[in-house]
């Protein structure tokens, strides 16, 4: 007996190995794809440039520095707040239709975001936390609607009161636009609603890591325990886990990193929803894999949409319009698989 | 008997001239005294049998036509409503040259026809993009339309001359049009054979948080047509599509590199935005900041940029900007020549309300 | 030694309706308790009761002759395990990666899962007879493979006490009878097993001992043989009973035998 599961052991381990080798991959193609992508740009010519192009012109060797490179650094981090969220609010809620920007949580935090720039001077420090604060409210505002709805199941409530909290939240910053006197510098509401990096600097991403990596690091040590959250609240108890504290406390880190992106860059729809389908098709539902298999996927897609924005015409694209079109696509192209896995 | 034939035909006639007075617009072809017939900006024809006296602007941008309205003197008098408020709120001018502005109706820029029919409009002036929008609704209720371009010099110019008809001044118009005639000329006169044109980026500073983009006018925007006229060459214009803003990030402008930076910015002032961007570290590399030729675009109550009659202000500085060597005009005495001679203040006025409103790279 | 313990237990939702009325009893570890009773009657209440998420207004429960109240969530997740009727689980994690679910009592909460964990798994996985499937989706299973599977996360606590809600009721006869002999193994491993049934006849197969329940009071605590007596189970379910007694153990019926068994 002992000896059979000795060997089942090792072999399970064997198998643990080559998800994490997988993961690797991920992480070691998003290493490379950042390095690429210093080298895609609409300057010193558009499209692709050679390394020496860059270091032999020093207003490229500027604009590297200090416009793509913070600029990719953001969209990195962009694509793997999105998708961290998306896999933990997909495994809190047992809902593989949810992402931040379907719970109100984007919408929220736009809302907080221009509600800081218009009464509260707008510092970068201000307004994001709070557009934090708003965008828990969004997510808290959604849950409650939803426990209150008496039509259909769980899923199909949480969806539905999302979708109306969200609604409410963009109309709210589309009338903050309309009344708002310009003098207050509001930014347009395509940026608000359609997401955008052009506006990127270091100033940006100083001020955006303290609130992103932390949150991001914790969420990676606790990610097996996510799993436990998917589970029935007497089962969670019964394993010695506390699940509506756990399941706030994950929800914070979850929901803060996402707010302070979207005071950067914008509501960025869709990144949330897809690539934790993706990552769970690729490595399992096991959060131990999916969820880093999310951060680098997300990063990558996000990285991967932001330099089309930026570099196929010569006027910026919305980047909230590449992540919807891409990822709706594959989004029906995973649907639409005869070997429907991942969903249930 | 007789009498009351007689009482009854007196009856009947005074029945018939009664109803005859109460009907309004019935073209007679015998009447041309006092018959107005213009043709628009969308080259429609519209014809008023009187001048007329109830006039309302609607629509966004009403400044830009209420700004050229008023170039006609008395025609304030004809105004009874218009739409304002906002950052670009008409009154902020209107006020310094008419005293009776207070008694007209302030309508909201998306006003509803109903409550411009409820105000009884002999016409209402509207800018020609409004058409599909806010005019047909309007003439569905058998309102008149009268659209108004003013994006090119040359439609300017045009447009004046419809206002003129519209209010039967037609000397007051060709005083107006030399105006604009005389320096459009002395500025095109001097940039017509030029070898040297330098590339010239005019953009509004694209608020974000961040500083990395701006956004482009469209090439058929009078912002373009500007930096052609004052001997520049547009980097954008080849490529500007669309009917708006554009945005474009930080390294497509470095691409461009243009020798002159001009920043506009509405509601702000312009110069500090420029003076912002000079100390970012990812603008220093650029030619335009380099060799110091960013400039914020002047303004005063409003942009000089838009088409508005203070586009001639900004063309003449965009000339001196562009080619120094060729223009050196005194904008001051620009300032104070154009409010003297087209809105007919007083140079006291203009010393105490109109220079302290001047912001942007003037000098 | 008495792994469990209760003494005039009460409780209630809402203040005034008690749920659970004075219920008291003792089991020795290593021994199967059924809780039976009509739906209603509190078993799932009692359940949660003894598994210490929900804490008794009244009374005092001991476990392993401790009070509950004394071990640290921490300890009382490595004694107790909670299989219920159903996991619903919206995602598809196979069936180990459930089973090492399992594992969170051993894992602090910076820790996944190592070859140490994969072992428990993997033995917990046999006790239940149901390795073979390890690989396969949760959602894949039939409803008696799931609950095996669903006991199997339970004993990957390697609990001193496994607690089941309602094991049996979806299952067919096949499944019930190859569940009832993982019971039956995991007692002679020495586990104390409490579940809770509204179907008599599955506690005189394999309980020691039986909690007859009427809207949360028992009304009889002893073996199936005492318990499973005519008058009481007639004024429990509210319907007219037959017991019929063959080979030494007893059956219940209701009367009219040709209407389907109904829940009271």
């Amino acid at each position: 007996m002992k000896d059979l599961a000795s060997t089942q052991s090792k072999r399970i381990e064997v198998r643990s190995r080559v998800l994490l080798g997988k993961i690797a991959l991920f992480a070691l193609f998003v290493l490379l794809c950042t390095l690429l992508s210093l080298l895609v740009g609409r300057y010193p010519a558009p499209y692709v440039q050679s390394p020496q192009a860059i270091f032999s012109d020093p207003m490229a060797l500027n604009l590297v520095v200090n416009y793509r490179l913070p600029r990719i650094l953001l969209s990195l981090l962009l694509g793997a707040t999105l998708s961290a969220s998306g896999v933990v609010l997909q495994m809190i809620f047992r809902n593989p239709l949810v992402e931040p920007g379907f719970l109100g949580v984007s919408q929220g935090a736009a809302f907080g975001a221009s509600l800081a720039i218009i009464f509260l001077g707008g510092s970068l420090l201000t307004t994001e936390i709070v557009a934090a604060l708003f965008g828990i409210l969004g997510l808290f505002l959604s849950v409650f609607l939803a426990r209150r709805l008496r039509y259909g199941g769980w899923v199909l409530r949480l969806v539905l009161a999302g979708i109306a909290v969200s609604a409410l939240f963009s109309a709210g910053v589309g009338v903050l636009k309309y009344l708002a006197d310009p003098l207050k510098q509001l930014p347009e509401i395509t940026f608000w609603l359609l997401g955008g990096l052009w506006g990127s600097d270091w100033h940006q991403v100083i001020y955006v890591v303290p609130f992103v990596l932390p949150a991001l690091f914790i969420l990676y040590l606790i990610r097996w325990r996510l799993n436990i959250l998917t589970l029935d609240e007497s089962t969670a108890f019964s394993l010695g886990v506390r699940p509506g504290k756990e399941k706030m406390l994950v929800l914070a880190l979850s929901v803060i990193p996402v707010a302070v992106m979207v005071s950067v860059a914008g509501i960025v729809g869709w990144v949330g929803l897809i690539i934790p389908h993706i990552s769970r098709k690729l490595v399992g539902a096991n959060s131990q894999f999916s969820f880093p298999a999310s951060l680098f996927l997300g990063a990558l897609f996000c990285l991967f949409c932001d330099t089309i924005a930026r570099t196929l015409l010569w006027g910026e694209i919305p980047l909230g319009i590449l992540t919807s079109l891409i990822g709706a696509f594959i989004f029906l192209l995973i649907l639409t698989r005869p070997s429907s896995r991942g969903f249930v | 008997m007789k009498d009351k034939i007689s009482k009854t035909t007196i009856f009947i006639a005074l029945f018939i001239i009664l109803l005859t007075s109460c009907q309004n617009n019935i073209p007679t072809s015998s009447q041309t005294h006092g018959t107005i017939q213009v043709t628009d900006a969308l080259q429609r024809t519209i014809l008023l049998d009187r001048p007329p006296e109830r006039i309302i602007v609607v629509g966004k941008a009403s400044f830009m036509i209420l700004d050229s309205f008023y170039l006609f003197p008395g025609a304030g008098d004809k105004l009874i409503a218009y739409s304002g408020g906002g950052v670009n709120d008409p009154k902020s001018f209107l006020s310094l040259i008419d005293t009776q502005l207070e008694s007209k109706q302030v309508l909201e820029y998306e006003v509803g026809p109903e409550q411009v029919a409820a105000l009884k409009p002999d016409l209402v002036l509207m800018k020609s993009y409004l058409a599909s929008k806010s005019g047909a609704a309007l003439e569905k209720l058998g309102i008149k339309v009268c659209y108004l371009d003013l994006e090119t010099p040359e439609t300017f110019l045009r447009d004046i001359g419809i206002l003129g008809t519209i209010l039967n001044m037609p000397e007051r118009t060709k005083q107006i049009q030399n105006f604009y005639q005389t320096r459009l000329n002395f500025v095109q006169k001097k940039t017509q054979n030029l070898s040297f044109k330098p590339k010239v980026l005019l953009a509004q500073y694209s608020e974000k948080g961040g500083s990395g983009s701006l956004s482009m006018p469209p090439a058929s925007w009078i912002q373009t047509a500007m930096v052609s006229l004052s001997g520049g060459e547009p980097v954008w214009a080849s490529s500007s599509q669309g009917g708006g803003y554009t945005v474009v990030n930080f390294e497509q402008v470095l691409f461009w590199n243009p020798d002159i930076l001009i920043l506009v910015a509405y509601g702000q002032d312009s110069s500090s935005i420029a003076k912002k961007l000079k100390e970012d570290p990812k603008w220093r590399e650029l030619k335009a900041v380099k060799e110091n030729a960013l400039y914020g675009f002047p303004a005063d109550f409003f942009s000089w940029d838009q088409p508005d009659p203070r586009w001639i202000l900004g063309l003449e500085w965009v000339a001196g900007r562009l080619h120094p060597e060729l223009f050196s005009i005194e904008m001051r005495e620009e300032v104070r020549k154009f409010y003297e001679e087209l809105y007919g203040l007083s140079p006291e006025k203009i010393n105490d309300l109109i220079f302290p409103a001047l912001k942007g790279d003037l000098d | 030694m008495s792994a469990l313990s209760l003494s005039e237990v009460s409780f209630s939702y809402i203040p005034g309706e008690p749920v659970i009325k004075d219920v008291s009893f003792s089991l020795e570890s290593g021994r199967i308790l059924a809780l039976l009773g009509p739906n209603g009657s509190g078993k799932t209440t009692l359940l949660h009761l003894i598994l210490g998420q929900l804490s008794p207004e009244k009374g005092k429960i001991e476990i392993f002759g401790r009070e509950i109240r004394s071990y640290s969530r921490s300890e009382l997740s490595k004694i107790i395990g909670l299989a219920r009727q159903e996991e619903r689980v919206a995602f598809e994690f196979t069936v180990l990666e459930y089973v090492l679910l399992g594992r969170a009592p051993y894992l602090g909460p910076l820790e996944a899962p190592g070859s140490e964990d994969y072992k428990m798994a993997v033995q917990a996985l046999e006790r239940t007879g149901t390795l073979h499937l390890q690989d396969r989706f949760l959602t894949s299973l039939s409803g008696g493979e799931k609950q095996l599977v669903i006991i199997a996360r339970a004993l990957a606590q390697m609990p001193g006490i496994l607690l089941l809600d309602e094991p049996l009721a979806h299952l067919d006869l096949k499944n019930q009878s190859m569940l009832l002999e993982v019971l039956e193994n995991l007692r002679e491993q020495g586990v104390t097993i409490i579940f809770s049934t509204h179907d008599p006849n599955s506690t005189s197969i394999v309980a020691d001992q039986v909690l007859l329940l009427r809207k949360g009071s028992s009304l009889q605590f002893g073996p199936p043989g005492d318990v499973l007596e005519k008058e009481k189970l007639q004024s429990t379910y509210g319907v007219p009973i037959r017991v019929l007694e063959t080979e030494g153990e007893r059956y219940v019926f209701p009367e009219n035998g040709r209407r389907r068994k109904r829940v009271v």
